[in-house]
């Protein structure tokens, strides 16, 4: 049994927020510090260890807010990949908080804000219909701090007509370029489209080719060759050796494998087996 | 249960409602077999014992000034604020009462905020501990609420930490029991009284103090003491007299009152009437001593299928009807009187 009690004032987990983060906004409510606290839990001989991710840290701060098991256990690689502690969505955690959630992307879909942020959406419609294919298609997969993301998001700054990156309204370039990024990394991220990729026997041209028939629709400018070469590029990548484990494609790669000789109406559910739990703990 | 000196300990005392069980008449009883009938017994035990205080004058009148004392509190003041000190002998029933009040309290004023969340505590009830200090004091508030304090933490530091806590959490009657126990005749006293001033300044709550002889205790002695004492309401309880009509009716009724809660099969209400005076006379007038030696005679009544009470199972209790007069020696006064 944990031999700490709860402290008085009682603080709400957010969704996927990290242990410094609770721990701050914990002792802040309880007109302390977090240094006092642990300093206090040393002396009592309850803490014993000083590392920061010590899983004993986290069952005290666990035990201290009153938090079920799960809380702080969301993963901090998913396939191979490290996922970055961000701001979250401050109307979600009615404070400000930051953690990780690799199954969300850049939109709150709550609040209708960008996530982190209290800046609503400008292009509403676009963007919320992105968030929803990125956590049905993309997040299973991939998450914004993986390079498969950064890709999608290169491909889709570059193929964007800069007039619509130069006109006037709300948001950085890469949230206005969100609905394309989307776009992008759902078509890397799909199976078919990844059996291509890592298809070593297809001859050069049919892979250019089939590549440019798959770009060509999602760029708005005229420059989807640039695009269509970080693809070529990244099928490169991922017919040599270690490739894939590079791109963190290892999971979407399988799955992709996988579903080759299924029939397609089995297919969205295996997928999503195969992908592995990507719900985040707390 | 436990002395509900934490704040998880008093939330669980507050919540706590004792199940009467269902009344069954002695037909019913006995047609129960096996577990049924087991559970049936256990339930009743349970009811006997529980922890339900029935309601005397001092109960009444020291609720009605709790309350009147805390609707004044709520406006707020920039001045010290009016408290009520609970004074007398042991047994008489001052943390019962005191107890009874402040959960009755916490009840009122959750239903009053509309909040029944753990982030309020509206009630806070301390037990003074031997020969405290200042530091010792607040170091108890703060273990009581559940707050950690660096080691080297000042006397300052910890109180400073607790009234930050107790204003977060809106509380608004603070109990202190056992107060007897500061002793303001030693330097620790001392500064545990002046500590207990400033403490009390500092929150916008009403204090209720209960502990024995306050009048005639250190605490209310010297500069601090004369400080506190403009400031406290002190009400007396005083056991109850042999030679006081309206004493007499009243341990009569709580007597009554305690025959009807037990629901023994073959007792009834007013059966116990003829010896009310002999047990006010064995117990010294103390409610606490009667409702335990009923509890404990009613408790065997259930156990060996009697289901009454009488005078020969009361002295099994431990009343010693037919022996002389004892007054127990905590109540001085009486004892004085009597002549024993």
């Amino acid at each position: 049994m944990n031999p700490v009690s709860p402290l008085p004032i009682r603080v709400r987990l957010a969704h996927g927020e990290s242990l410094d983060s609770y721990a701050a906004a914990l002792a802040r409510a309880n007109h302390q510090s977090v240094h006092d606290i642990e300093a206090a839990l040393h002396a009592q001989r309850v803490l014993t260890s000083r590392a920061r991710s010590s899983p004993q840290r986290k069952a005290l701060w666990r035990a201290l807010g009153a938090l079920h098991a799960r809380a702080f256990t969301t993963p901090t690689h998913l396939h191979g990949v490290t996922v970055r502690e961000r701001t979250l969505c401050p109307h979600c955690a009615r404070r400000d908080a930051y953690g990780l959630r690799p199954d969300v992307g850049a939109v709150c879909l709550t609040h209708r804000v960008w996530f982190g942020t209290t800046q609503p959406v400008p292009d509403m419609a676009l963007s919320i219909a992105a968030e929803r294919a990125f956590r049905r298609h993309v997040a299973p997969f991939a998450h914004t701090g993986s390079p498969i993301w950064r890709l999608a998001q290169e491909c889709a700054l570059t193929t964007t007509d800069p007039d619509m990156l130069t006109a006037p309204g709300q948001g950085t370039d890469i949230q206005r370029v969100y609905p394309e990024t989307v776009a992008y990394a759902r078509l890397i991220l799909s199976p078919p489209f990844l059996r291509v990729l890592s298809n070593a026997d297809l001859p050069r041209r049919d892979m250019v080719s089939i590549i440019g028939d798959r770009v060509t629709p999602l760029s708005s400018g005229t420059d989807s060759w640039r695009a269509q070469t970080r693809l070529v590029d990244l099928s490169r990548d991922l017919q040599s050796p270690g490739g894939v484990e590079k791109w963190g494609l290892t999971a979407a790669c399988e799955a992709a494998k996988a579903l080759s000789s299924q029939p397609s109406s089995a297919r969205r559910a295996d997928l999503r087996r195969a992908a592995g739990p990507t719900a985040v703990a707390s | 249960m436990a002395v509900p000196d934490h704040l998880t300990l008093w939330r669980g005392y507050v919540q706590h409602r004792p199940v009467e069980p269902a009344p069954l008449t002695p037909a019913q009883c006995k047609a129960l077999r096996g577990p049924a009938r087991a559970a049936h017994e256990d339930a009743r035990l349970d009811w006997i014992n529980a922890d339900v205080a029935l309601t005397t004058s001092d109960l009444t009148a020291i609720s009605d000034r709790i309350r009147l004392l805390t609707v004044q509190n709520r406006v707020p003041s920039a001045t010290a604020r009016p408290g009520l000190a609970i004074s007398g002998a042991a047994t008489l029933g001052k943390s019962t009462i005191a107890l009874n009040v402040g959960r009755n309290y916490e009840r009122k004023e959750r239903r009053r905020l509309g909040d029944g969340s753990d982030d309020i505590a509206p009630v806070v009830y301390v037990v003074v501990p031997p020969a405290t200090t200042g530091k010792a004091l607040m170091q108890r508030f703060a273990t009581l609420l559940g707050q950690t304090y660096p080691p080297r933490a000042t006397t300052q530091q910890v109180r400073d930490l607790v009234v930050a806590t107790l204003r977060s959490m809106r509380t608004s009657l603070v109990i202190v029991d056992e107060v007897h126990e500061v002793r303001t005749n030693r330097a620790h006293g001392a500064e545990a009284a002046s500590t207990m001033k400033l403490f009390a300044e500092q929150i916008d709550a009403t204090f209720l103090y209960a502990g024995i002889d306050l009048p005639s205790s250190d605490l209310f002695f010297g500069a601090y003491g004369a400080s506190l004492r403009g400031r406290m309401d002190v009400y007396e309880m005083s056991p109850f007299l042999a030679h006081r009509a309206d004493h007499v009716e009243e341990w009569r009724e709580f007597m009554q009152a305690s025959e009807s809660h037990y629901g023994l099969h073959k007792h009834s209400v007013g059966d116990l009437d003829v010896h009310a005076t002999d047990l006010m006379r064995v117990t010294g007038g103390s409610l606490g001593v009667l409702r335990r030696i009923l509890n404990r005679a009613a408790t065997a009544a259930v156990l060996d299928g009697t289901e009454r009470i009488t005078k020969a199972s009361l002295n099994r209790a431990g009343a010693d009807l037919d022996g002389p007069a004892t007054v127990p020696r905590h109540l001085p006064e009486l004892a004085a009187r009597t002549g024993s």
